[in-house]
C-alpha cells in the first residue's frame, strides 16, 4: 500500500459533482513535467492545488487519451502515492490538481502538457502550499501554452532569501566587515566567499595579501572572478629581506595607504588578509586610523555618488591579540562575524551595527562549498535524547511507609491553633505591656559604684577604641 | 651518508651558537641574533636556510622538493627572539620553500599548557594560522601508560580538496619504539586487543 501523505496538507475540497454535469476527469492526471526538478538541494516543496470550476467540460475531450492509463502513471508512482494517499482506479469527479515539486532556488518551471485552456487553469490557481504553510497564490504570468513559470511563494522565497541574504547582509551596510576566526575554525574560506559575491556583483576587488601566496589565494575561483581580483602581494617579501626591489616600497603601511588613494570610480571591495598580520607589524593606532580612512572614503570624496560604497573585509585571528586591539577593531567595524562551531559544523555569530539603529545579532550555521558558495545548514546534529524507560511504572513513594505522613483532623486543628513562640501577635503584646500576677518577671537592681565607667557605646568595656 | 651526499644539511644550534662568539663580527652567521641587544630579526638564519636549500642546477642530480625541519621554535623564544620575529622567519621560509620550491616546512613548537606564556601562545596560534596541517601530540587524559605513550590529533586547515565531507580532524594513539612509532586507533592498542 502506498504511504500516507506526509505533511499536513490542505483539506481536500469535497468535490461533489453537481447533478447533471458531464462526468469530468481529473485534469490533474495530465503529467506535469517539471523542468529543473529533482534538485537534491531543494529547499522547499511546493505543491500547487488548483480547483477547477464546473464549466470545463470542453476540455474533457482532449483528455480522453489518458483515460486508459492507470492512475498515477503520469508522475512517478511515489509522488502520486504520496499525494493521493493511495488510490484505486481513477476517481471521477475529482477536481483538483496536485503537483509536488521540489523547488530550487529561484523559480519553479512547470509545464502542463495536455491542458489546453491554461488561462482558465491559471485563473483557478487558488493555493500554493509550501511545506508548513499555505499562502495565497501570487498572480502568475502565463507563458506559452505548455509552460507555466511559477515564482515560488513567499514561504519559499523567504527560505531561499535566507541563503542569499547572509552574504548580502554582510555586505549591505558597507564599511568594515570584521571576520574573527580561530585556529580551529578558519575564516579564509568565508572571506573568499564574500569576495566571490562582491566580484559577481560587479565590484572591483582589491586584496592585500599578507599571509598566503597569490596562487593559493586565487585557487578555487574561476577565471571571470579572478580577472576582477587585484592582488597586492605582501606575502613574498613584506620586510624587504631579499632586497631585490620587487617589494612594494614603504612596506605594508605604504601599501595600505595606497589603497586609500585609489582613484578608480565605482564600488570597490578591499579585502585585508589578514588584519592580524598588519596588527603585528604596524602600531595599532596607525592601523586603526588608516582603516578608518579606508572605510569612509566615499564620504570624503565629494564627487562620488551616494550609492557607491566601499566594503572593507578584514580577517582577524582572535587568539593572537589582546582585548585592547580586538576591542578597538571591533568598535571600528560595522559588521562583525565571529566564527565558531560544534560537532564539525561551522557557525557564524553576526553582529550588525546599522547606523542609527540598535545593534542586532544573528547566528547562522553554514558550510562553504569548494567553489566558495555558501550553504546554510540547520545546525549540528543533536544528541539523541535518552528515552525514559517505559517498562518502569511510576510509583507513588508515599505508600507503604513505616511512618505516618498524614494528619488527622484533630492534629490539624492543634497545628493551626498553635502560636509560634517568636511570632508577635496581639496576645503577646498585651502580655508584655501588662505584666500579670502569674508572671514571674525578674528585675535587676544595679548601683554603679565609683569605679564604674559606663560607656554607652562600649558597655562591656572590651572594645579596643 | 645522506649528509655526505648533500641531501641532509644539519645546523646544530648549540655548537653553532658557541661559534658566534668566536668569529669576527663582520661575517654573517645564522645565529647572529644572539649577539644583538634588541630582539632583532632572524634574517641571517633565513638566509642560511635559503642558501642551504637552494636547488642546485650545477649538473649533479638535483634534490626535489626540499623539506625544512625546525626543532624547535620555542627555544628561539627563550633565547630572546620576539614571537613576531619567529613568525616572520617562518613566513619567509614558507614563501621560499613552499611557494617557490614546492617543498614543505615542518616546525615544532612546545605548548606551554597551563603556564601562562603570552609570547609562546602568540607563536603557537600564529603558527597554527599559517599551517595547513596541525599535529598535536599530547599525553593521555587518564595518565601514563606503558603501552600507549600518547595520542596525536590531526587537524587539516586547508579546505582545498573537492571532496565534500572529509574528516577535518583525526585522533590516533601511538607508542614510541626504538626507531619507529606505531599508530593505532583509539582503544585499539595491540596490548589491549
Amino acid at each position: 500500500m502506498t504511504p500516507a501523505p506526509p505533511a499536513p496538507g490542505p483539506p481536500r475540497p469535497s468535490s461533489a459533482s453537481p447533478p447533471g454535469a458531464a462526468p469530468r476527469h481529473r485534469e490533474g492526471e495530465q503529467g506535469p513535467r517539471v523542468a529543473g526538478e529533482a534538485a537534491e538541494r531543494g529547499t522547499e516543496r511546493a505543491a500547487q492545488k488548483a480547483t477547477h470550476d464546473e464549466g470545463k467540460a470542453q476540455r474533457n475531450g482532449e483528455l480522453g487519451d489518458r483515460r486508459g492509463q492507470p492512475a498515477g502513471a503520469h508522475m512517478g508512482g511515489e509522488w502520486h502515492g504520496r499525494i493521493r494517499g493511495g488510490c484505486g482506479p481513477r476517481q471521477r469527479g475529482a477536481s483538483s490538481l496536485h503537483l509536488c515539486i521540489r523547488a530550487q532556488e529561484g523559480s519553479i518551471r512547470v509545464s502542463l502538457p495536455g491542458i489546453v485552456n491554461l488561462s482558465t487553469t491559471h485563473a483557478r490557481l487558488r493555493q500554493v502550499l509550501v511545506v508548513g504553510e499555505i499562502v495565497d497564490a501570487p498572480p502568475l504570468p502565463c507563458g506559452g501554452a505548455w509552460q507555466w513559470v511559477v515564482t515560488p511563494s513567499e514561504g519559499v522565497r523567504r527560505g531561499t532569501r535566507r541563503i542569499l541574504e547572509m552574504l548580502e547582509s554582510l555586505l549591505a551596510i558597507g564599511g568594515l566587515v570584521l571576520l574573527r576566526d580561530s585556529v580551529e575554525w578558519e575564516g579564509r574560506s568565508l572571506l573568499k566567499a564574500l569576495i566571490k559575491k562582491s566580484a559577481l556583483c560587479g565590484e572591483q576587488v582589491h586584496i592585500l595579501g599578507c599571509e598566503v601566496s597569490e596562487e593559493e589565494f586565487r585557487e578555487g575561483f574561476d577565471s571571470n572572478i579572478n580577472s576582477r581580483l587585484v592582488y597586492h602581494d605582501l606575502f613574498r617579501d613584506p620586510l624587504n629581506w631579499s632586497e631585490t626591489g620587487e617589494t612594494l616600497p614603504g612596506g605594508p603601511l605604504e601599501a595600505l595607504r595606497a589603497l586609500c588613494r585609489r582613484t578608480h570610480p565605482g564600488p570597490v571591495t578591499i579585502a585585508l588578509d589578514s588584519l592580524s598580520w598588519l596588527l603585528l607589524h604596524l602600531p595599532c593606532t596607525t592601523l586603526c586610523q588608516t582603516l578608518h580612512t579606508l572605510s569612509h572614503q566615499d564620504s570624503c570624496r565629494g564627487d562620488s555618488s551616494p550609492g557607491e560604497q566601499v566594503h572593507v573585509l578584514g580577517l582577524l585571528h582572535e587568539e593572537l591579540h589582546g582585548p585592547g586591539p580586538l576591542g578597538v577593531l571591533s568598535s571600528l567595524a560595522q559588521t562583525e562575524v565571529t566564527l565558531s562551531g560544534a560537532l564539525g559544523q561551522a557557525s557564524a555569530h553576526i553582529l550588525y551595527r546599522r547606523p542609527q539603529q540598535r545593534p542586532t545579532h544573528q547566528t547562522q550555521w553554514f558550510s562553504i562549498l569548494p567553489d566558495f558558495s555558501l550553504e546554510l545548514q540547520g545546525g549540528p546534529p543533536l544528541e539523541p535524547q535518552p528515552y525514559p524507560d517505559p517498562r518502569v511504572p511510576s510509583m507513588d513513594p508515599t505508600t507503604h511507609l513505616t511512618f505516618n505522613l498524614r494528619l488527622s483532623k484533630k492534629e490539624r486543628e492543634a497545628k493551626d491553633s498553635l502560636t509560634l513562640p517568636f511570632q508577635f501577635s496581639s496576645e503577646k503584646q498585651q502580655a508584655l505591656l501588662c505584666p500579670g500576677l502569674g508572671q514571674a518577671t525578674s528585675h535587676i537592681f544595679y548601683e554603679p559604684d565609683a569605679y564604674d565607667d559606663l560607656d554607652q557605646e562600649d558597655p562591656d568595656d572590651d572594645l579596643d577604641v | 651518508t645522506a649528509r655526505e651526499c648533500g641531501q641532509l644539511v644539519f645546523l646544530e644550534g648549540l655548537k653553532s651558537a658557541v661559534d658566534v662568539f668566536f668569529r669576527p663580527q663582520e661575517e654573517p652567521h645564522p645565529l647572529q641574533f644572539l649577539r644583538e641587544a634588541n630582539s632583532g630579526n632572524l634574517q641571517p638564519l633565513y638566509e642560511f636556510v635559503q642558501e642551504a636549500l637552494k636547488p642546485m642546477d650545477s649538473g649533479e642530480a638535483a634534490w626535489r622538493c626540499p623539506v625544512l625541519l625546525v626543532d624547535d621554535l620555542s627555544v628561539l623564544l627563550s633565547l630572546g627572539v620576539g614571537a613576531v620575529a619567529v613568525l616572520d622567519f617562518i613566513h619567509y621560509c614558507r614563501a621560499t620553500v613552499c611557494r617557490e620550491w614546492k617543498g614543505n616546512v615542518v616546525a615544532l613548537v612546545h605548548d606551554s599548557g597551563d603556564a601562562e606564556d603570552e609570547e609562546n601562545d602568540i607563536l603557537l596560534n600564529g603558527l597554527g594560522h599559517q599551517s595547513h596541517l596541525i599535529l598535536r601530540a599530547e599525553g593521555l587524559a587518564t595518565g601514563f601508560c606503558k603501552d600507549v605513550h600518547g595520542q596525536l590529533r590531526i587537524l587539516w586547515r586547508r579546505p582545498s580538496e573537492p571532496t565534500a565531507q572529509r574528516d577535518r580532524s583525526l585522533t590516533y594513539q601511538y607508542k614510541i619504539q626504538d626507531k619507529n612509532v606505531s599508530f593505532f586507533a583509539k582503544g585499539m592498542s595491540p596490548a589491549v586487543l
